[in-house]
């Protein structure tokens, strides 16, 4: 069928990583090697393990007999019941073989139809295929989340829902948004195209790849089972006395978060390892896709930045189950402490999300355009310039908090040059549509809307970065609008370009274009209808995450919630796109369907389990559109003696030799 | 081959209209007429207003940051508009565009002209920081900034207690009564000491452009002058619980005769509170002391003389 | 309106671009075992000193959070001289856990230089693993009686925080050192001066595995140092 994203020619499993790892085998019936429900029913198992051994270990506590709440229990089941959904999988079988110095068995590999996508494979695109349909979902359950709390937003003073919901509603939607989302783009593009882009047959770490996968669901189910338990109150940024202070629905935020930033480590060593190590031949630094390297920017970022995340979580965890006092200021510590460490993982984040849409921005207007990346070496400084600088503003989130007031010309000055490197992407987009040759198709229609949003989210930025303004308009709905602007605006449209124009390699069909031009135009219309008017509301003095606002600020939002609503529309009409194209019309697409010099775009649909079937030699930059005597983006070389083979599809290049 | 072959930078060059002309005429149009529309026009009516002279710098502050923001988004938005209409491929026909790689001049044109903009707002914020004593933020313990003392009166002294989920209010220069209302004389400059008894707290006083973090254990402190009569409102701006939304009330700038007058009814009216409430002082320690709400904290260092011991000795209404 | 044919790539479109196909310069005509075997090699190389970034990291943030409490000295209760570890015992776990690793470190130099045998360096592994989780064990004794609580100071909650990251940081170590150790057991008859089989790619993944976990305590040692400087000098 044509969603079956690899082929699978028996036999070639084996040499799918030259660890030594042996053939597949494939004995067991289906449905009793590891797979998702293995991995359910492990975790029910871990879970209960845990939470009796948390009893065990705590029952007589001080604190435990006081509140009647034993948040070690609690986090030892979400531990132990994670590891167990990781074993049922089976992800757990090659740490303990090595135990035993024994040849690390492989996951059985390689089948046909859909029971891969439900298992723990090396494969880096069913991985990225896996991911993709992860971020959808949890995207949409983030984005419902939004949907009732914006509901209670519709009246000033009464309510559909009670405070406490309201405030669980706001902080899951957040915590959904800023952690789950994280890997939207790095994780299904990223994995899925990256080694297709750098010419390599497959991702260096695959295991850390996998596992960096399978902790997401993880995160995601501990995170929503923090509803069951009270929720947790401090929104996404889970400021300090107040989730030391909090009831138990804290905890699942800390873990799941914690398991999240394990998975982002994961996936970022692979992925910088892949792309500093795996590229074919020919594949230099100076022709690397500008995707991949917005790919190994956030990929540095994360590994420098998201560590600190994990131990500041882990610092709170100590605080809240083994009673330290870290941020508890009578007791020595200090919740400046929890401030500065999240913040110093937190601005960095907000980069580990525009980076990517960038690149995918970076990577898609030379294709539309049918011209070179205008400034190539400059776009990527000012990708590699904007992961620098990004550890050095993150105190521009405490210019109100009473700390260091002599730092904030230091921090202004840091957050608006950042700006900078920021604007050099416009500066590609500008140059790059400069006399080009425009296609509007619906990913350039997304990264149009990108670049309209973002324009938005960054201009408001710089008011955001000035103290004085900053007075009036830290902790407003002003605030919100602005990173909504860059992280919906930018991100998810750069995230929807990415998955209107690689549907086709990761599906082999291409979404209708007609669906989709409806998908954007609502999109962009109620996007914009939902959050320009949330720039007024907090202008007009609206503090975040409250219920209850001044009755002045109502009819705006209204306009905001119900444009929300049809945003929600918007997004319905994307998932109907995809349900019309696979289910539906289940017409296969052509194989370069965008006429794209990429180098992805040179293999066969469905793609080999090798990607390539030997090595390329790389020849030129993916983006030499127009340029007179270009030669093939790559070659495959015959095996050793023979010669250099034939080079590959270059449609371009083919239909000048028709015309 | 022969078809194909994209035309020669030189002679696209002679047959290509000036874009670079058009646009930059476009935009000039465009930015002659809606800058100082958006600096007049709209410019007065940014928030937050002119009730004070911290707000009155930050709106000021936001005025000349949407005047620059306005050519910028214009120059975006003309060029992108342009680039739409005239720069298509025909409908289904897919050819190549001119190889333009880069070039030199627009790309460190274009890095001269950010880097110098954000440098010129660097220096613009600072100044409007420093300038409207720390322009209503809150400085922490140890302002940097403070309003320079030139006119005789001695500012008065309000500390914000915030608590889940309300603000209380002491006046320091009024032997530290504490009340739940919230009013300022005009044209006397008033120091908000803002801390907090549990969570982290915001105390956002709207229209007089002020906000400070309520921070347990912190005495977080900031300036302003109110200028003009009225009333404002008084915001928490940091989630701290479920009524967090709930947390506000409403502030009242009176005259000063008004104000002495409130100031004498409120201080009879709780004093007899005063023996249950600790000392005033920086902030207070909930857990410990036997007052109602903990004992007062000294810090442990501080650099600027506190307010704290002498004034809660002093006359009322200084 | 133009014919949009797309071939799969294996056309004869090669023909119309000698010049560059010729520019492909012999040795690009890859060897696809030396290749992987070298990319996976550098992607080794990269990803532990990755993991140890990661790490360094980690400790960096306890150490700001060392620094930055004690410099703010909320409550007074920074540190009180009573709140100290036992000083012994400390001493022993920081020379049993630094001379294990750093024993490992010199053992591998050793094997890498060829100079020793792997039986020579499988010793010296197994001397560390079993020190290592003695380290381990004294640790976590020595944290369940501690002469003060973790809440007590803000010195008390850093100390109890960084012990259990520590605990943590040897396990891993631990588990790196172990299962080289093993897996040089189960290669012996391929590792062994004589064996077949050198290139191998079981032995090149041996050798990235032994770099790596040397890597780590050496990373580990350098850690372990420094925070017996935090908690016993400095404060």
């Amino acid at each position: 069928m044509a969603l079956d994203i690899t082929s699978s020619p028996a036999g070639d499993g084996g040499t799918l990583a030259t660890g030594g790892v042996p053939a597949a085998r494939r004995t067991r019936n289906d449905w009793l090697r590891p797979n998702v429900l293995w991995g359910l029913v492990g975790a029910v198992i871990g879970y209960a393990i845990g939470h009796w051994a948390g009893n065990a270990i705590a029952h007589n506590w001080q604190q435990v007999q006081g509140s009647d709440q034993n948040n070690v229990s609690l986090v030892l089941g979400y531990l132990v019941g994670s590891v167990g959904f990781l074993a049922g999988l089976g992800i757990v079988n090659y740490p303990l073989a090595k135990l035993v110095g024994r040849q690390p068995p492989a996951p059985e590999e390689a089948q046909p139809g859909l029971g891969k996508f439900f298992r723990y494979t090396l494969d880096h695109k069913v991985v990225g295929a896996q991911y993709l349909v992860a971020m959808i979902l949890y995207f949409m359950v983030g984005g419902l989340f939004a949907l009732l709390f914006r509901t209670e937003l519709l009246s000033p003073t009464s309510h559909v829902i009670t405070p406490d919901a309201y405030i669980e509603l706001v902080g899951m939607h957040g915590t959904m948004m800023m952690m789950m989302m994280t890997s939207a783009i790095i994780g299904p593009f990223g994995n899925y195209l990256v080694p297709l882009m750098i010419g390599s047959k497959r991702v260096a770490f695959p295991r850390l790849e996998a596992l960096s996968l399978w902790l997401t669901p993880a995160a995601f189910v501990v995170l929503l089972s923090g509803l069951l338990i009270g929720g947790f109150p401090t929104g996404w940024t889970g400021y300090a006395p107040l989730a030391v202070q909090a009831t138990q629905g804290m905890d699942s935020y800390l873990v799941s978060f914690g398991l999240m930033a394990l998975s982002l480590l994961f996936g970022a060593v692979n992925m910088a390892a892949t792309i500093i190590s795996h590229r074919a031949p020919g594949m230099t630094f100076g022709r690397l896709p500008i995707f991949v390297w917005a790919m190994l920017s956030t990929a540095s970022i994360m590994v420098l930045a998201v560590p600190v995340l994990f131990a500041g979580l882990y610092l709170m965890l100590m605080d809240r189950t083994w009673q330290t006092a870290f941020f508890t200021w009578q007791h020595g510590g200090s919740p400046y402490l929890w401030e500065n460490l999240f913040w110093f993982f937190g601005h960095p984040e907000v980069y580990l999300l525009a980076l990517p849409s960038f690149g995918i921005l970076a990577e898609l207007l030379p294709v539309f355009a049918r011209k070179p990346a205008f400034g190539y070496r400059t776009v990527v400084a000012g990708l590699i310039g904007v992961g620098v600088l990004s550890f050095f503003v993150w105190q521009h989130h405490l210019f109100m908090s009473g700390m260091n007031p002599d730092m904030r010309p230091v921090v202004m000055l840091t957050t608006e040059l950042i700006s900078v490197p920021t604007g050099i992407v416009y500066l590609g987009a500008i140059g790059t549509l400069w006399r080009a040759k425009i296609r509007i198709t619906v990913p350039m229609l997304f990264c149009l809307g990108l670049l309209f949003n973002f324009l938005l989210g960054g201009i408001t930025g710089v008011f955001i970065s000035d103290v004085p303004a900053d007075t009036t308009l830290h902790g407003s709905f002003f605030v919100l609008a602005h990173f909504h602007y860059t992280i919906m605006g930018g991100y998810m449209f750069g995230f929807f370009a990415g998955v209107y124009y690689w549907f086709p390699r990761f599906t082999g069909l291409q979404l209708s274009e007609k669906i989709g031009t409806w998908h954007f135009w609502t999109m962009i219309v109620f996007f914009n209808s939902t959050f320009l008017p949330l720039f007024a509301v907090g202008l007009l003095g609206q503090p975040r995450r409250v219920f209850e606002y001044q009755h002045r600020l109502q009819g705006l939002n209204d306009w905001a919630t119900i444009s929300a609503y049809l945003l929600g529309v918007s997004l319905l009409i994307f998932l109907w796109n995809i349900v019309w194209t696979t289910a539906i019309k289940n017409r296969p697409s052509s194989m370069n369907p965008w006429h794209s010099l990429g180098l992805e775009w040179t293999i066969p649909y469905p793609t080999p389990l090798e990607n390539f079937d030997r090595v390329p030699v790389v020849l030129s930059s993916p983006y030499d559109y127009g340029v007179p005597d270009r030669p093939p983006v790559a070659v495959v070389p015959e095996p050793v003696g023979v010669g250099c083979g034939p080079a590959l599809s270059d449609p371009v290049r083919e239909e000048d030799q028709h015309g | 081959m022969s078809g194909s072959t994209p035309p020669s930078p030189t002679h696209a060059t002679a047959a290509q209209p000036r874009h670079a002309l058009r646009i930059f005429l476009v935009w000039l149009v465009l930015s002659a007429i809606a800058t100082p529309l958006v600096y007049l026009v709209l410019g007065p009516h940014l928030p937050p207003g002119g009730m004070s002279d911290s707000a009155a710098s930050q709106q000021f502050d936001m005025k000349v940051l949407t005047a620059i923001a306005t050519p910028v988004v214009l120059f975006i938005w003309t060029y992108f508009g342009y680039a739409l209409i005239f720069f298509r491929s025909q409908r289904g026909v897919i050819e190549d565009g001119p190889p333009i790689r880069g070039n030199r001049v627009f790309q460190a044109g274009w890095l001269g002209i950010t880097t110098a903009l954000v440098l010129f707002l660097f220096g613009f914020g600072t100044y409007e920081l420093i300038h409207p004593a720390g322009a209503g933020a809150g400085e922490g313990p140890n302002p940097i900034w403070s309003p320079v003392s030139s006119s005789s009166t001695k500012p008065l002294e309000v500390q914000v207690i915030a608590q889940q989920w309300q603000f209380t209010y002491r006046y320091l220069n009024a032997g530290g009564f504490e009340t739940t209302q919230l009013y300022l004389p005009v044209d006397r400059p008033v120091v908000f000491h803002v801390t907090s008894l549990d969570v982290i707290h915001g105390f956002w006083a709207y229209q007089l452009g002020v906000k400070a973090d309520a921070n347990p254990g912190v005495d977080n402190v900031a300036f302003t002058t109110p200028t003009q009569l009225g009333r404002f409102e008084v915001r928490c701006s940091e989630l701290c619980g479920i009524w967090h939304g709930a947390m506000y009330n409403n502030g009242y700038v009176v005259s000063a005769g008004a104000f002495s007058q409130w100031l004498t009814k409120e201080q009879q009216r709780h004093a007899p509170d005063l023996p249950l409430l600790p000392p005033a002082a920086p902030y207070y320690n909930p857990g410990a002391g036997g007052g109602f709400y903990g004992s007062g904290q000294e810090p442990n260092a501080t650099a600027t003389p506190s307010p704290f011991p002498s004034s809660v000795t002093s006359p009322a209404g200084s | 309106m133009a014919e949009h044919s797309v071939s799969d790539g294996r056309s004869g479109a090669a023909a119309a671009t000698p010049t560059s196909v010729q520019d492909v310069p012999v040795h690009a005509v890859v060897d696809e075992q030396a290749f992987y075997a070298r990319a996976q090699a550098n992607a080794s190389w990269a990803a532990s000193r990755m993991f140890v970034a990661i790490g360094a990291t980690v400790y960096g943030a306890l150490v700001f959070s060392y620094f930055y409490l004690r410099s703010l000295d909320s409550n007074g209760l920074w540190h009180q001289p009573s709140q100290h570890p036992p000083i012994l015992l400390s001493v022993v776990m920081l020379g049993l856990g630094v001379t294990s690793s750093l024993l490992f470190v010199w053992a591998t130099r050793r094997l890498r230089a060829g100079r020793r045998g792997v039986l020579d360096w499988g010793v010296a592994s197994a001397i560390t693993t079993g020190v290592l989780a003695l380290t381990v064990g004294l640790s976590i004794w020595q944290l369940s009686r501690l002469p003060f609580a973790p809440g007590d100071s803000g010195y008390a909650s850093v100390f109890v925080g960084t012990e259990v990251v520590t605990i943590g940081m040897l396990l891993i170590e631990l588990y790196q050192i172990e299962t080289v150790l093993a897996r040089s057991i189960r290669l012996r008859g391929v590792l062994s001066p004589g064996g077949d089989a050198a290139d191998s790619s079981e032995v090149m993944a041996f050798r990235l595995a032994v770099d790596a976990a040397s890597l780590f305590a050496g990373f580990m040692a350098i850690v372990l140092v420094g925070v017996f400087v935090l908690f016993y000098w400095v404060s």
